[in-house]
């Protein structure tokens, strides 16, 4: 795009924001300025809002005659569901994030400990000075190994599943 | 709100007030996903039936459009997701194509080149979220803040996206109408 063409483009988004009234108090006295005194502002702002004022017109698609029946025919048989936080319970899930943060960071501070014992020559003190012998008993580094996992799955689900409805839409 | 207290308090033939009110709205943004009448009115009943059984949700702090039109959003897109249909971004050259190809016939078929009936067979023409923007904005009356709560989108990317579905509208309608809108 060139410099002629980015400035169009500005000038229609400015005009734009005028017309919808999202321009603040300083942009709206430049906007008006601009289009009483620069013809180009003039021309460009009166295209716009015929243009604005002929999409207002656009009447609504109408569904068939009987389509509020069919509506209330299918409502008939069905109840209203109690409020969402009627039956969730915020504590219930806090309790369960909390849980998961404290796996995370369990797993995250065994495997920095390994690290530790492994290159003796890199050894950071532990601050802590936690005993962490019983972690090294297989059952448990695979259950909290399996639950950190699973934790950082349901994350990266969570995340790609928001990243793609957002792509879908952009 | 009156209306929905009623209901919420199990008269549900007050229900029938809500629908009659918003049914235009509501069928006419599903018809941008559906493209076809019958789909559009499935979808359309959907979420009238969603609405309702979920109206206890309805927290009344915007307004109750907004949180309906989410619900159309959410609808139409799990449809989407079933039918496996994907939102593609045209160039210029491909928009203007698909105009030609789509309006040959149906503008042939029109009785009366009204400018409402010409604005409204051009919107058709838009991509599926450029055309809901703008039935959202210009028929549903949604400002961008609620347009970006019914879409999951900041103010500011609705603003571009409504100036993008402005532009690609004026495109069209000046390839295909321009010697039959009224000046």
């Amino acid at each position: 795009m060139n410099t002629g063409q980015e400035h169009d483009e500005e000038m229609e988004m400015l005009l734009w924001d005028y017309i919808d009234g999202g321009c603040n108090a300083t942009e709206e006295e430049r906007v008006s300025q601009l289009i009483a005194n620069d013809s180009t502002w003039k021309s460009k702002y009166n295209e716009l809002l015929a243009f604005n004022t002929s999409l207002t017109g656009v009447a609504p698609e109408q569904p068939s005659m009987r389509f509020t029946k069919d509506v209330m025919d299918a409502i008939a048989t069905t109840a209203i569901a109690p409020k969402t936080k009627s039956y969730i319970n915020n504590y219930i899930v806090r309790s369960i994030a909390a849980f998961f943060l404290l796996v995370i960071t369990v797993s995250l501070f065994v495997l920095y400990s390994g690290v530790n014992s492994s290159i003796p020559q890199l050894a950071i003190k532990n601050p802590l000075k936690i005993k962490l012998d019983w972690l090294s008993s297989g059952t448990v580094m695979n259950f909290i190994a399996l639950t950190g996992i699973l934790c950082l799955l349901l994350l990266a689900d969570h995340f790609i599943r928001n990243k793609r409805t957002r792509a879908h839409f952009s | 709100m009156a209306v929905i207290q009623l209901v919420l308090q199990g008269q549900q033939q007050a229900y029938a007030t809500l629908v009659q009110r918003y049914q235009q709205y509501v069928y006419t943004l599903a018809l941008r996903y559906a493209g076809r009448r019958e789909l559009a009115e499935e979808l359309a009943q959907d979420v009238f039936l969603k609405a309702y059984r979920f109206l206890a949700d309805y927290k009344g702090t915007g307004k109750f459009s907004t949180w309906l039109y989410t619900i159309v959003h959410t609808t139409c897109l799990s449809y989407m997701r079933k039918e496996e249909k994907t939102t593609t971004l045209l160039t210029h050259e491909q928009l203007l194509s698909v105009a030609d190809l789509r309006t040959a016939s149906s503008i042939s078929r029109l009785e009366q080149k009204t400018q409402n009936q010409l604005l409204d067979a051009a919107i058709k023409q838009l991509p599926d979220a450029d055309g809901q923007i703008i039935t959202l904005f210009y028929m549903a009356e949604q400002s961008v803040e609620e347009i970006g709560t019914i879409m999951g989108l900041t103010t500011s990317n609705v603003k571009v996206k409504l100036f993008r579905a402005r532009q690609k509208l004026k495109e069209i309608i000046e390839h295909q109408y321009k010697n039959e809108l009224i000046k």
